[in-house]
């Protein structure tokens, strides 16, 4: 009970409120720019800390998290820009719903889930910490691996349509992902003797490329390129859509599978908001009774991941907090801001500083309520900002592509690996490959590798050791699982039925679109 | 009937050279130096498996591009015209234009140049209006990402000719 003294008194205290409102809104601006990644968005603030109590300071923090998990997919809708790998399955359907006219139904939608879902993932957080704290200790490198075999399973199935030209993209993103120094030896791979190369090809460069690049590439096909199209979205409203209760019940089977996934992703340092937000989209599209609705502007679509992502934002502090392991750059500043402040994370910290821990939970209440309340107010004039004539906002687009781009390495090489990136994506983008795997392929890439041979070193090559470890051979059990159901699906939707061949032709299209 | 051919023919030409990809990624493996902290798989061993993945799924898309009827309106018509993708090569000509630029003029005035790149290549007619609007997007952009964000970028030859000046 004393434990919720302490949040009570933290969500009535007035430097906390304020620091959850500042902290969302640093964090909704800073995730919304593509290349400024949530956990620069901290450390920019971090310095502005030092001065302040413990628990404000690492509610300000917490809060930037919880806004820059948010602020993601409004380019990621918005533009087709995916500012951080979590929201890149937003993309698909949350910018499918843009070029209806639906910007303002999206981003709400974007803005309910993800505040229910971080409410979801703070309840986690304030009330089974302790107790679910021990499942980070089961994660070893064969379970690594196997959470990477789980991850890239969604292929299979969001690939329907073209399942070889999925696998082939697929192939072609962890192509991508082995460039760089390899992760075990240090042997340099594919790097052409460019130093800038060595730490590999970011994924945001790939997903900034592939997404945003080709669609600046692909709108400018026409000479009046997307401009009816754009007048048309002129003419829509750009008033916020927040969803009706209604309109929540019927989306509960994919919040549900968000929200699961999300915690369980969230406890898995390293696991992050990515593999929880495509797999919830994955697994949305499986248990929807509109799967066809998929890519072409699903709600389902957009809340799922967007729900996934928010509440991996809350419970991605359980192994932070308990044991000190930060799960992601941004738990790792998070947790550079404890030690800045004298408090060392672990089981202990619960027992000697209650007021911070559970004061950085009553924060985070606030903060989702701050994000919800920043959103409602500020997403109505970012909608009118993107319905400009084509010309400026393609401009603006670039400039942002290429700032954010340059701010992460302050490289010039960079700026050329994204057009190169974009070129790729427009090629496969024509010849009508999908996406998603590619990105899923560069995601997941370095933590299968990684995680494969560092298992097999351990064992002298035993690859039994993915069967002998129990959390290793559940996960792999379940990509197995899933695979073999989304080859049943497939085989059944691909049935001879003359008049349904089209509709399937052009659900791949849209997904690779 | 055309139109289905070009689509089959596309995928075709696309599995060749992505079979060539393949051989060329192979080789590239096998070229890695080896190292005996690659463990029992080594530098090259993800690499070639992909190679391989890859040499195997480009000739199952080969085939099947043989094979398999597309369904009609699957393709735009943009994507066997030309023009399109020349129009589309645009956007990555400006791109590369942008990093010669960018040493040499620096942040804010390539980014104003940029965006008044993009606006006259989607048609906009060059006026005073345009450029004054399209200078203060770049002071916007430096203001945001340079004053505000405190991310250090390419000041150009500026601040040497200042010194050179002064």
């Amino acid at each position: 009970m004393q434990e919720l003294g302490y949040v009570f008194e933290a969500i009535t205290s007035w430097p906390i409120v304020v620091a959850a409102f500042v902290g969302v809104l640093w964090g909704m601006c800073g995730g919304s720019l593509p290349g400024i990644s949530t956990s620069i968005a901290m450390a920019l603030l971090l310095p502005f800390t030092f001065s302040l109590d413990p628990s404000t300071a690492m509610v300000l923090l917490a809060s930037v998290y919880v806004g820059a998990e948010y602020g993601g997919s409004i380019p990621a809708i918005l533009i087709r820009t995916p500012a951080s790998g979590s929201a890149a399955a937003t993309v698909f359907d949350g910018y499918e719903m843009h070029r209806q006219g639906r910007s303002g139904e999206a981003l709400g939608l974007s803005l309910v889930g993800g505040t229910i879902g971080g409410l979801v993932g703070l309840i986690v957080l304030t009330l089974l910490t302790e107790r679910l704290a021990d499942f980070a200790l089961l994660f070893t490198p064969p379970a690594y691996f196997a959470l990477g075999l789980l991850g890239i399973s969604v292929v299979a199935s969001v690939s329907s349509g073209a399942p070889v030209k999925g696998l082939i993209a697929g192939v072609l993103g962890l192509a991508i992902a082995t460039v760089g120094t390899d992760p075990l030896s240090g042997v340099a791979r594919f790097t052409f003797g460019r130093p800038e190369l060595l730490e590999g090809i970011g994924i945001v460069t790939v997903m900034m490329g592939v997404f945003a690049v080709s669609e600046l590439m692909m709108q400018s096909r026409r000479s009046d390129a997307g401009g009816n199209e754009q007048a048309a979205l002129a003419a829509a409203s750009t008033r916020l859509v927040l969803p009706s209760l209604k309109t929540l019940w019927r989306l509960r089977v994919a919040q549900v599978i968000a929200w699961v996934l999300g915690i369980i992703e969230g406890l898995t340092p390293g696991g992050g908001g990515s593999i929880a937000s495509f797999m919830s989209y994955n697994e949305a599209k499986r248990w929807s009774k509109e799967p066809e609705k998929f890519g072409k502007g699903s709600e389902e679509g957009v809340i799922a991941p967007e729900t996934a992502n928010n509440v991996v934002a809350s419970t991605a502090l359980i192994p932070t907090l308990s044991f000190g392991i930060p799960g992601s750059n941004s738990t790792a500043v998070l947790l550079g801001a404890l030690l800045i402040h004298g408090l060392q994370p672990g089981p202990l910290l619960f027992t000697a500083h209650p007021d911070v821990v559970y004061g950085l939970f009553g924060g985070l209440f606030v903060a989702n309520f701050a994000m919800l309340l920043l959103g409602a107010v500020l997403l109505t004039p970012v909608i009118w900002l993107v319905r400009r004539p084509k010309p400026f906002l393609q401009g603006g687009i670039f400039v942002l592509i290429i700032s954010g781009i340059y701010s992460i390495n302050q490289s010039v090489f960079d700026i050329g690996l994204i057009l190169v990136m974009g070129l790729l994506g427009y090629v496969l983008r024509t010849l009508r490959f999908p996406l998603l795997p590619l990105v899923l392929g560069v995601v997941l890439g370095f933590m299968i590798e990684s995680n494969y041979r560092r298992s097999l070193l351990l064992t002298q090559g035993d690859h039994m050791v993915f069967l002998r470890d129990p959390t290793a051979a559940v996960l792999i059990g379940l990509a197995l699982l899933l695979v073999a159901t989304s080859i049943f699906r497939e085989a059944k939707y691909s049935r001879p039925k003359p008049q349904q061949t089209g509709e399937r032709r052009e659900d791949s299209t849209n997904i690779s679109g | 009937m055309l139109h289905r051919h070009a689509g089959l023919k596309a995928d075709a030409i696309a599995a060749v050279l992505l079979f060539a990809l393949a051989i060329a990624f192979w080789f590239g493996a096998e070229s890695l130096p080896q190292s005996r902290l690659g463990g029992a798989v080594g530098a090259s061993g993800l690499p070639k498996l992909l190679a391989g993945l890859l040499g195997f799924l480009s000739a199952l898309l080969f085939v099947q591009s043989l094979a398999a009827r597309p369904a009609a309106g699957s393709e735009e018509p943009e994507d066997r015209d030309p023009r399109a993708h020349l129009r589309a090569g645009g956007i990555l000509a400006i791109g590369a234009g942008v990093i010669l630029a960018l040493p040499w003029l620096g942040y804010a005035l390539t980014m104003a140049a940029l965006l008044l790149a993009v606006a006259l290549f989607h048609g906009r007619v060059l006026s005073l209006r345009l450029v004054l609007g399209c200078a203060l997007g770049g002071a916007a952009f430096h203001l945001l990402f340079v004053e505000l964000l405190g991310v250090g970028m390419p000041p150009g030859i500026w601040p040497r000719l200042l010194a050179f000046a002064g």
